[in-house]
């Protein structure tokens, strides 16, 4: 499956709102079993307060992307398909969510 | 020798160390233009009831009355929690309520905040303990009215300061400190491991550092004491009348062997093991020694049933709860003793809610269900319970109504119902017991299938029914594809027998109902913890001509067995005495023989301390009420 980068600016309002949805993925992603697989997510902290991320998905086309973030009530910038992927090292950061 | 019990308060009283700027924090609650509300949060075993302890103290005096209630020793409903509040507008001047362990009534969280609290008296203040920060929820109700107080580690000179209190020299201290880091709980598990063992690991960090700490802390236990511990861990409290029933032995010996250590308290119902260490506990009994393990479950809940049906009224409550502790399905120990954090409020729906109910309903389910729901809406809307995310939207619903309320014209118009009708007329409950309606249950996300909003809403239902009361028999529910059935099956959900799927807008809808017994919610609680507890409940084995009660087997004779089924298929009813001689005995007999009353007196010889179930009508002949 394509690889897609998906940017959600301002999607959280708080910490809690973050970890509410980390808890909810799971779920959602079951229901899109096949269509979508979650690689991973990096979430920024904005200045004021908000949460941003910057989501890598594999995805059988940009629609089942569109239910998810429908499913989870969260906001879409784009969707853009990777055309090159570098990895100079692995990820250094743990997952926690 | 052992401590006194006041000893050890008063060293309690003055254990808090290092905890200035928080507890300056709360006592701005009583300043003219304080915060209204304070909320003090902190990891497990991070020292708030300490602090609470303290505030109270402190409080009380500076003239003010301070409440206390404890979210572990109460029922977590709404009227569970005013009860235990009391009058607050009845004290005069100033009034604290200090609510300890508040994560535990995390299902009545929209009721406290919304409705509670808006309604004490002017001159009350509150201040709520609990794991988790509070949520944009309650900051938005309260705003700048609401002090948050995060308890985070000691800071080093106060964790040595505790520690030495504790009978650690310097060096000793700064090595425990190294690896409790300021936790609270911790440094006091460890400097009580130190004394007893000088030569402890030291690599453990946290979080395991306290299950570390607590095993090596219960290897310098004696015995006795942790023998008792071993077999209470199993428990949500620790009563004299339970210890009793698990312990060999002197149980008010163990009692104070138990309460003088240091991470247990004694309550209002007894006493109370932390509950990271009763955890830790219980999961190396369950590894280490699975048989024992099960023989102190099955020793508890054979004892907890005998409290069940001693007690009635209110005070049942807590033997319900003790229930509850012992039941092992999630769905619902969870809705009563959350073990993790809980993101999703739930709460009656508001009369805004509407829309996003029906837009979850369209997300999901065809039009027919919809027009369904909306005329629910239209008629019973405090039927509606919803679940909201940490922002307020509405991400899950549930249609939970009584019988009796739901409107006759929507329950007519509504297919789905028409099942549940017709199963009722042919299996009416008794009078005076209630049928609940549990219509539909949808997130907006994933529909029937699991996900950790739903299953808040879910655990909320299960909560709606106990809390329903003693007077709930059975409850009927549809389920559409296997998503919602394989959650509540395993709390004894079945699709109903000979009744077929309803069809609606093309999709199958299968009846299903969770009938709780003639004992209603303790008789369901108890069946569903004997079988986690590998007890047998009471029953007639009539396949084996045996009676099951309270684990135990009983033989019966023929005559007697045969007499029980026939009374217990008529359950709640007078049989007549020659209706038993026509259909068990097989004969019309007028004359003076005494055959029944000679298998009724075995049945309750057999029957012990349940033979009152076993009633004598007089005039006419016997009844049987639950076993």
């Amino acid at each position: 499956m394509p690889l897609y980068l998906v940017p959600r600016t301002r999607a959280w309002l708080s910490e809690e709102e973050v970890a509410a949805a980390a808890d909810c993925v799971p779920a959602v992603n079951e229901t899109l079993r096949g269509e979508i697989r979650w690689i991973r997510s990096y979430i920024v902290a904005e200045d004021d307060g908000t949460f941003s991320g910057y989501c890598v998905y594999e995805a059988s086309s940009p629609e089942p992307l569109r239910r998810h973030a429908d499913a989870l009530g969260l906001p879409t910038d784009a969707i853009k398909p990777v055309a090159v992927t570098i990895v100079a090292a692995p990820d250094p950061v743990p997952a926690t969510a | 020798m052992t401590r006194t019990l006041g000893a050890l308060l008063a060293e309690r009283r003055a254990a808090v160390v290092g905890r200035d700027v928080e507890l300056a924090a709360l006592l701005e609650l009583l300043e003219e233009e304080g915060p209204l509300a304070a909320v003090v949060h902190g990891v497990a075993g991070s020292g708030k009831s300490a602090l609470l302890r303290a505030f109270r103290a402190a409080a009380t005096d500076r003239g003010a009355s301070v409440v206390a209630v404890d979210g572990r020793a109460i029922q977590p409903t709404p009227e569970g929690f005013a009860d235990a509040a009391g009058d607050l507008a009845a004290q005069e001047g100033p009034v604290v309520l200090v609510v300890d362990t508040a994560e535990r009534l995390r299902l009545i969280d929209g009721w406290l905040r919304g409705t509670f609290v808006p309604a004490l008296p002017a001159h009350a203040r509150v201040v709520l303990a609990t794991r988790d920060a509070p949520g944009t929820a309650w900051r938005g109700s309260f705003g700048a009215l609401l002090r948050t107080i995060p308890l985070g580690p000691l800071a080093p000179a106060d964790a040595a300061e505790v520690l030495h209190r504790a009978g650690l020299d310097e060096a000793q201290a700064a090595w425990v400190n190294r690896f409790t880091r300021g936790h609270p709980l911790s440094l006091q598990l460890a400097a009580s491991a130190v004394r007893a063992r000088p030569h402890a690991p030291e690599d453990a960090i946290l979080p395991d550092v306290v299950q570390e700490l607590a095993a090596l802390y219960l290897d310098g236990l004696d015995p006795a004491t942790r023998e008792a511990l071993d077999a209470t861990a199993v428990l949500r409290r620790v009563t004299l009348s339970l210890l009793g029933a698990l312990v060999p032995g002197d149980a008010p010996a163990a009692f104070a062997r138990l309460a003088a250590l240091p991470f247990v308290e004694l309550g209002r119902e007894g006493l109370v093991v932390h509950d990271t260490v009763r955890e830790a506990v219980a999961a190396l009994l369950r590894a280490t020694d699975p048989v024992r393990y099960r023989a102190h479950r099955a020793a508890a809940w054979r004892q907890v049933r005998a409290e069940l049906q001693a007690i009635a009224g209110r005070a049942r409550w807590a033997s319900v709860a003790d229930m509850i502790a012992l039941v092992e399905e999630p769905l619902v120990r969870e809705a009563f003793f959350p073990s993790s954090v809980q993101h999703y409020a739930v709460e009656p729906a508001a009369p805004g809610d509407g829309e996003a109910i029906a837009a979850i309903v369209a997300r999901h389910e065809p039009a027919e269900q919809l027009a369904l729901v909306r005329s629910w809406w239209d008629g019973v809307p405090d039927a509606f319970r919803v679940a909201r995310d940490p922002r307020g939207r509405v991400v899950a619903f549930t249609i939970l109504c009584e019988l009796d309320r739901a409107p006759r014209r929507v329950l007519a118009d509504d297919p789905l119902c028409g099942p549940w009708r017709r199963h009722l007329r042919a299996h009416p409950v008794p009078r005076g017991q209630q049928v609940l309606l549990a219509r539909l249950a949808l997130a907006h996300g994933t529909g029937a299938a699991t996900s950790p909003c739903l299953a808040a809403l879910l655990r909320d239902l299960e909560r709606a029914s106990l809390e329903a009361g003693p007077s709930v028999r059975r409850i009927y529910s549809v389920a559409r594809g296997d998503g919602l059935l394989a959650q509540i099956a395993p709390l004894g959900f079945e699709p109903l027998p000979g009744f077929r799927d309803v069809t609606l807008g093309g999709a199958a809808y299968r009846p299903i109902a969770l009938d709780l017994g003639p004992d209603s919610v303790a008789g369901w609680v108890s069946r569903l913890a004997a079988a986690g507890a590998a007890v047998e409940e009471t029953r007639l084995d009539a396949g084996a001509r045996e009676l099951v009660l309270d684990g135990r087997r009983v033989a019966l004779t023929k005559l007697e067995c045969d007499v029980l089924l026939h009374l217990r298929e008529r359950e709640g009813r007078a049989v007549a005495r020659d209706t038993l001689l026509r259909d068990v005995w097989g004969y019309e007999w007028t004359g003076g023989s005494n055959v029944v009353e000679v298998a009724v007196s075995g049945l309750r010889r057999k029957l012990g301390d349940r033979a009152t179930a076993l009633e004598t009508v007089r005039g006419v002949g016997y009844r049987l009420q639950a076993l």
